[in-house]
Order: C-alpha cells, then sequence, then structure tokens
C-alpha cells in the first residue's frame, strides 16, 4: 500500500502551503483527503480537526514565548467559540456528507476572496499586549461563535473568521489577533475533535500519516516562505481554492437537492 | 506595566512548553504507532479510532494502533492542558475571574464530551 506514505506527502504540501499563507493545515487537508484519496467526509472533517490542533500548539507555543498571544482576550472569546465548535460538530457529525461538501466549498470561496483583497487590518507596532484596549466585546462574542461553528463543523481552524473579527471588529492589531486567534484554534478544534473521536470518525492511519506530513510542512514553511513570492503563492491559491470549491459544489449539489426534495 | 510584564511572563512560559511538549510528545507517539502499523500490514480505513475505556487495556495499548491512538489523545488533550495550566496560573495570581473564565471553557468542553459519549 502506497497510500500512507502519499498522504504523508499530500499533508507536507498541505503544512508547507498553508504555513506560508497564514491558514491552519485543515483547509488544505478537508478537501486534499475528500478529493484526492476519496476519503469520506466525516474522516476527513475528523483528520483536518487533528492537524489544526498539531499546527496550532506548535505555533502558538512560539508565539506565546514571543509574547504576541492576549491569553485572557483568547480565553475569555474561547467560551462562545467552544460552544459554537460543539455544536457545529454535533450538527456535522448528523448532516450527510455533499452536504458538508457543500459548505465547505463556500467556506473555500470565502477564503479566496479575502486573500484576492490581501490583509485589512491595522498593525500598530506599539501597541502591546498589555496596552491593547478592546473596542467591541458583542462583535467579538458573536464572531466567535461563527467561528466556532466552522470549526467544528468543517475540521478547519477557524482563525479566517476570527482574526478579522478580532481587527476590524475589536480593534486587536492584526499580529497580536493572530497569535491569539492560534492559540485559542487548538483548544476550539479539541471541542470538535472530541465529538468526532467519540463518535467513530476519526480514522488512525489516515490521521496519523497526515498529521505528520503536515507537521513537517509547517516546520519547513518559513524557511521556504523567504525565498518564494507569497503574492504568487496567494494568487496560485486563489486559483486552486475556486476549482475546489467549483468541484466540491458542482459534485454535491445534486445529492444536496435531493435531501431537500427539490 | 513592569508588573504587569513580570506577571504575564510566566502565563505565557507555562503555556507554550505546556502546548510544545505536548504536541512533541503526541507526534512523537503517532510516528512510532504509524511505523509499527505500517509493517504490521495495517491499511487506511481499517483502523478507526478505539473507544477511550479499551484503549486503556494493556493488550491493547501495547499494540500499533494503541500506540497511534494514544498519540491522538495526547494531542487531542495538549490544548485542555494548556488551559488547565492557565486557569491555575489565574488562581495563583489571584485573578479570580480569569480563573472562572478557565473554568467555564473547562465546563463548556466537558459538557460537549459527554453529550457525544
Amino acid at each position: 500500500m502506497h497510500t500512507l506514505p502519499l498522504m504523508a506527502l499530500g499533508g507536507a504540501f498541505a503544512g508547507l502551503i498553508g504555513s506560508m499563507l497564514g491558514l491552519g493545515g485543515g483547509f488544505i487537508v478537508v478537501p486534499m483527503l475528500s478529493i484526492l484519496f476519496r476519503v469520506p467526509m466525516h474522516a476527513a472533517i475528523a483528520t483536518g480537526q487533528v492537524t489544526v490542533m498539531a499546527t496550532s500548539s506548535i505555533a502558538a507555543a512560539a508565539y506565546l514565548r514571543a509574547r504576541l498571544t492576549h491569553v485572557r482576550l483568547g480565553i475569555v472569546l474561547e467560551i462562545p467559540t467552544t460552544i459554537g465548535a460543539i455544536s457545529g460538530a454535533f450538527v456535522g457529525t448528523r448532516l450527510p456528507g455533499p452536504a458538508l461538501a457543500v459548505v465547505f466549498g463556500l467556506l473555500f470561496l470565502y477564503v479566496g476572496w479575502r486573500m484576492l483583497r490581501g490583509s485589512q487590518g491595522i498593525d500598530d507596532p506599539s501597541i502591546t499586549v498589555e496596552t491593547c484596549r478592546i473596542r467591541s466585546w458583542p462583535a467579538g462574542l458573536a464572531g466567535s461563535y461563527v467561528g466556532g461553528v466552522l470549526s467544528g463543523l468543517l475540521g478547519v481552524g477557524g482563525g479566517v473568521v476570527k482574526v478579522p473579527i478580532m481587527c476590524l471588529g475589536m480593534g486587536v492589531p492584526l499580529r497580536i489577533a493572530t497569535a491569539t486567534s492560534t492559540f485559542m484554534v487548538g483548544i476550539t478544534a479539541a471541542a470538535g475533535a472530541f465529538v468526532y473521536y467519540t463518535e467513530g470518525h476519526l480514522d488512525l492511519l489516515v490521521g496519523g500519516a497526515t498529521v505528520i506530513g503536515v507537521a513537517v510542512g509547517a516546520a519547513l514553511g518559513p524557511r521556504v516562505a523567504s525565498r518564494v513570492h507569497t503574492r504568487y503563492l496567494r494568487y496560485g491559491f486563489v486559483v486552486v481554492a475556486a476549482y475546489t470549491a467549483a468541484v466540491m459544489i458542482y459534485k454535491n449539489l445534486p445529492a444536496v437537492l435531493g435531501y431537500l426534495g427539490v | 506595566m513592569a508588573k504587569t510584564e513580570r506577571e504575564a511572563r510566566p502565563l505565557s512560559l507555562y503555556l507554550s512548553l505546556t502546548l510544545r511538549t505536548g504536541a512533541l510528545a503526541a507526534l512523537a507517539l503517532i510516528v512510532v504507532g504509524l511505523l509499527w502499523a505500517g509493517a504490521s500490514g495495517y491499511r487506511p480505513g481499517e483502523s478507526p479510532v478505539l473507544p477511550i475505556a479499551k484503549l486503556f487495556r494493556s493488550a491493547m495499548l501495547l499494540s500499533p494502533l494503541g500506540v497511534l491512538n494514544l498519540g491522538m489523545l495526547v494531542l487531542l488533550l495538549t490544548p485542555i492542558a494548556g488551559l488547565v495550566v492557565a486557569g491555575t496560573v489565574f488562581l495563583l495570581e489571584k485573578d479570580w475571574r480569569y480563573a472562572a473564565v478557565s473554568g467555564a471553557v473547562l465546563l463548556v468542553l466537558s459538557a460537549g464530551t459527554l453529550l457525544s459519549a
């Protein structure tokens, strides 16, 4: 069987590209396993969650040592986020695979669109964790719940929702928002991952091979990033994201319309 | 501000150490389990996770899938261990409000796990 080394290699590619673009491994891993390796959608999502936990724990440790993480803010926002992740995972484990694939495709379109627009956050280097003032709590709490639901439902970190909410809604500088979101992502993914774990959706070999690949790829990412124009990588990702989203929606929409009786 | 920095340092340091140690231990167990499972002829699609009660029987723990499964559990528990460390530091700093918030997140996580079990 050559599938396991190939999955590890695919994971390494996902980890490499993900870390260079500031995305957790889950975004690339879930469609890769589902489309290329024909892993059932629920098992792909469970694998996405464990890969997110590995990359988040390692990256969060580095951000914490650099003292860029607003731990108190992260823990407060984790209350709505974990509630969202658990509710998302409960719904996700009960939804049919094609419905999840369509929602994932739509999220991919959103991520591609955000990549195309580039960063929108403020980044004043004089603001530190200690001097950071929170502008609006309701926006942060509501946005965190949505990020949690996406994480539990689709096996992604949810940083694509949390970082913009913290930056634009709460006035947190981009690098503190990114560090805080990375710290939160592990806890959020744990909430959803336990639901998928106890319901038996995680395949140990698929998950293991992919996690190791992603961890190696994510470790290499920062070294490769300095030699590559990330702008071109971003445009390349947008094209691949649009194609992947189109494939996931096109292939699964008829089945979803069938469930709805349309 | 100097006082805040002194107080914040142990929290970031302990959290960083917990997350790094947990993730590396989990990855090491997963590598060992994967190589062992690969050598024993296991195939993807035939290796679902084990119920936790079954995993901690010694015969199961000393099998390729047992080691792999233990690695996954350590990975899943690592951020939760971080949360426990944060809560403990808040308690030691007598920061009752954030100790309570950490406890509330742990409570939500436990409730979710119990509901799905």
